[in-house]
């Protein structure tokens, strides 16, 4: 193939540069601190999380979709989770509530793809929490802030338990079911997904492999004072604690699910 | 060239079975000597920062090593540790963002070849300057100019890599190129 000259040149400089750079750099001393601290079972470094940086969320308009699409929505199968005041958890694994099974998959890329249908692939993301269910959806559908169908879908679930001091037994308080496309920011709010005052969530996710998500959220509930960041890869369909607190005799965990959907569903 | 009777170098599969199965150190160790060259050349080449890029190498391997059991053999090892160190990388230049990427002015030492010493100054100048023009790329047109000029993967692996279309990749490489050939145009002949 015929390139330009200065393309070549600049191929040449830019292998030149990254050899003479190796040719100098000497990965023992490397090694050993990794298999180091391997050995201690972790690093001792700050961590810096997996995940690919979060997408800005483009201008998007709000449709406040009301009863028909929440009857809609409830007519496509999705699987509410109401976590139940009187439901408790008897041991320190994580809630059966907070897991993500097969079939609620099933009905979950289902529900996502019916309503991309019906949106005309401008579906953004879809939350339920407490019984309601939202919808963000692109305004004019040209601005490219929906992702291309094409990216697979994924279903998160975040849940937070709490219990009293004296008690060995957990109580969910708040949980909220989320599907969008992967590499979608979802920002949940009170204003544009009916969220109580002063909770907040933000979740991007990115396979990177099969059974591996990296997945990078935020949670505020000021109500209970939480405040929650976690950025690391997770099993997926697996509950991961992504944050336990102990404040005035009151202890607090939250566990995060997330998993691909299979579109062929 | 391999002496008859020798045993064959175990594949990375291979060494990933017998950890997953035995949790054996000398497999996680031969698998991390074998791809760190690698690993911390991309990451070097991203952060433009030896300090840095070893700190992220470190993370990216023990994350790694920690999260072995979930990996599937669908992708290719090293293509799934390359999209790893690259999310490391962007997760670090995400908290660094607002002030552009720092990279050192590093004496080019050990070369393979010994230039004279005219060469080795118009040398360290090119460096610095590549360094300084990749430093001014966004991070993704970074990656793709890293991962198909320099380490030379075909587009549509740069493009698997990324997790994006092999025409966005193809317009990446354009746009880097564009900007890198504008950045060096003193460096290069008419």
């Amino acid at each position: 193939m015929n390139e330009p000259r200065e393309t070549s040149d600049l191929d040449r400089a830019l292998h030149g540069w990254a050899e003479r750079r190796e040719a100098a750099k000497d990965h023992d001393g490397l090694l050993g601190r990794i298999m180091t601290a391997h050995g201690r079972g972790g690093g001792a470094l700050p961590p810096v999380s997996l995940h690919a940086p979060r997408l800005r969320p483009h201008r998007t308009a709000w449709f406040a979709m009301g009863a028909a699409a929440a009857a809609l929505v409830a007519a496509t199968l999705l699987v509410v989770l109401r976590p139940r005041p009187d439901v408790v958890v008897p041991s320190d694994l994580p809630p059966q509530y907070a897991w993500l099974d097969q079939s609620q998959l099933g009905e979950k890329a289902a529900l996502l793809r019916e309503m991309e249908r019906v949106f005309e692939n401008r579906l953004q993301w879809v939350a339920e929490t407490e019984g309601r269910v939202v919808m963000q959806v692109e305004q004019d559908g040209r601005d490219g802030a929906a992702l291309p169908a094409e990216a697979a879908g994924v279903a998160v679930r975040v849940v937070v338990v709490q219990r009293d001091a004296d008690s060995d037994q957990w109580t969910p308080v708040w949980a909220v079911d989320v599907l969008a496309r992967q590499q979608q920011v979802v920002h949940l709010t009170p204003s544009n997904a009916g969220l109580p005052p002063g909770t907040e969530l933000v979740l991007w996710a990115f396979a990177v492999d099969d059974d591996v998500i990296a997945v990078d959220s935020r949670l505020s509930v000021a109500e209970h004072s939480l405040q929650v960041e976690f950025s690391d890869v997770q099993r997926s369909g697996v509950p991961a604690r992504v944050y336990e607190v102990r404040e005035h005799g009151r202890q607090y965990r939250v566990f995060q699910t997330i998993a691909m959907l299979d579109d062929k569903v | 060239m391999r002496n008859i009777g020798e045993t064959p170098a175990p594949s990375d599969e291979q060494l990933l079975a017998s950890y997953r199965e035995s949790g054996r150190a000398s497999a996680a160790e031969e698998l991390v000597r074998r791809h760190l060259p690698r690993v911390n050349a991309l990451v070097y080449r991203m952060v433009l920062d030896e300090s840095v890029a070893d700190d992220i190498t470190q993370e990216v391997f023990l994350r790694v090593l920690r999260s072995l059991s979930g990996f599937r053999h669908k992708a290719r090892f090293s293509t799934w540790l390359c999209k790893v160190a690259l999310n490391a990388t962007y997760s670090y230049l995400k908290s660094e963002k607002g002030s552009p990427v720092r990279y050192c002015r590093e004496p080019s030492e050990g070369h393979s070849r010994e230039p004279s010493p005219e060469d080795a100054v118009l040398e360290a100048e090119l460096d610095a300057e590549i360094r300084a023009a990749l430093s001014e790329l966004s991070p993704k047109l970074r990656a793709a100019i890293v991962l198909t000029s320099v380490e030379q993967l075909d587009v549509k692996e740069a493009a698997r890599i990324e997790g994006c279309t092999t025409a966005t990749m193809y317009w990446r490489i354009h746009q880097a190129r564009k900007k890198l050939r504008h950045r060096l145009k003193n460096w290069f002949s008419p």
